[in-house]
């Protein structure tokens, strides 16, 4: 895996990015998973292409995963940034009590994980940001800068439906 | 459930169990993902149409999987089946999973989880997998992608010249021989076989599709091959994403 230093990891997750190919409409279901992406660009001088994937396990919902990979082009690999994770249940406690698995949660990219040889995604903490994939959609836009008016045209936030009483 | 108990017993313990759905069970055993996650795995108990336990992903592996690598070609796809298949395992849209007995559990367990790594890791060796599997992916993506312009396959432009073969002939109006190339053995055959052909007065454009140009060739095979050849596409993404809309180019100046 390149090298990568933390401040261009935080960099590439906070850089400004505009959409150049739209996430579909609706989430497609593919086997067991729904699904989408959508491609980026950043808005400033940083060169390359950013990867949104959206993936939602459909016997447990409560099971997704929303992440930014980043493909450099400059014969780099590319390098997922970001996963914001839904829960994946219970994590077995004998190995590590304090693993956030089992709750909502955020992997980030890190300079020590790269180094150590682990998946650069590898640290993963705990989150209140969010408790449903539509939260964690709207959170994560935010989190990767996403030029406002494409998330509000592409990920909208998606209004309650109200209940008809008679 | 006694088999539980008698599975937690096989495991030292370092198991415990939770109730995902109704008659789902989550396994809480120590199998990780290189990221640290868990490995998905659950127990589907015995229905009244299935005798059997259920040791079922319900989905995850390949949902984890497609995050970095989709299982997206006919030549991925067979790969996939193969590991499903030499480990004993089924797949029912998207879920991986193993029928097993009470008595059978362990062993079963043990064997799924090694399957779910050996499909996890097609992420993590994808450069060995696509540096192998060139060839068969140029294959699939001309037979499907520009099966327009009927290709054939091991064509032979001098009958008498067997030695001479070209991968794939493509019917434009001014035919297309089209090489794949990942060494430079083979980009020397392709560059003596497009002179042989010019030398005989063969009405054809040559393309080369390579696996790597930058680094798989030396120098000296670089410039043998720009200088025979008519195209070359420098990787097989490139080819992939371009070559679409060459041909129609080429077909648009032939008129």
């Amino acid at each position: 895996m390149a090298s990568f230093s933390q401040d261009e990891l935080d960099g590439l997750i906070a850089c400004p990015k505009e959409i150049t190919e739209p996430p579909k409409r609706e989430m497609k279901l593919d086997g067991a998973q729904f699904r989408n992406s959508a491609k980026l660009v950043a808005s400033n001088e940083i060169k390359g292409e950013f990867t949104i994937f959206m993936r939602q396990n459909e016997d447990f919902p409560e099971n997704f995963s929303i992440g930014l990979k980043y493909s450099p082009q400059d014969g780099r690999e590319t390098i997922t940034l970001i996963r914001c994770n839904g829960k994946h249940g219970d994590f077995n406690a004998s190995f590590d009590r304090e693993h956030p698995h089992s709750d909502f949660h955020i992997h980030q990219a890190s300079e020590s994980a790269i180094e150590a040889g682990y998946a650069p995604e590898k640290v993963a903490d705990r989150t209140s940001e969010y408790a449903s994939f539509e939260e964690a959609l709207q959170y994560f836009v935010k989190v990767i800068n996403l030029n406002p008016k494409d998330a509000q045209r592409h990920f909208p936030v998606k209004a309650q439906i109200p209940f008809a009483f008679e | 459930m006694d088999f539980l108990e008698d599975l937690k017993s096989e495991f030292n313990h370092h198991v415990s169990f939770r109730e995902k759905r109704p008659g789902i069970v989550q396994v809480l055993a120590p199998l990780f993902h290189e990221d640290g996650d868990m490995v998905d795995i659950f127990l589907d108990l015995p229905t009244p149409s299935r005798e059997a336990i259920r040791i079922s992903d319900h989905g995850m592996t390949l949902m984890r999987l497609s995050y970095a690598y989709d299982v997206d070609t006919p030549t991925k796809q067979r790969i996939l089946n193969r590991i499903l298949s030499e480990n004993g395992i089924a797949e029912d849209r998207g879920r991986l999973y193993l029928n097993t007995t009470q008595e059978h559990l362990y062993p079963a367990l043990l064997q799924f989880a090694q399957t779910v790594a050996k499909v996890s890791n097609m992420q993590a060796f994808k450069r060995e997998v696509m540096q192998n599997l060139f060839y068969e992916m140029l294959d699939d993506f001309v037979k499907t992608d520009l099966s327009r312009f009927h290709p054939a396959e091991r064509f032979l432009p001098i009958s008498s010249r067997d030695d001479l073969e070209v991968d794939w002939k493509l019917n434009l109006p001014r035919q297309v021989f089209l090489f794949g190339v990942r060494d430079n053995a083979k980009a020397r055959l392709a560059a003596l076989a497009c002179r042989e052909f010019q030398m005989s007065s063969i009405s054809f454009r040559s393309v080369i599709v390579h696996e790597d140009f930058e680094n798989g060739l030396s120098k000296k095979d670089q410039s043998r091959i720009t200088n025979a050849a008519d195209k070359q596409f420098t990787s097989l993404s490139d080819f992939q994403t371009n070559a679409e809309r060459y041909f129609q180019r080429e077909m648009e100046t032939v008129q």
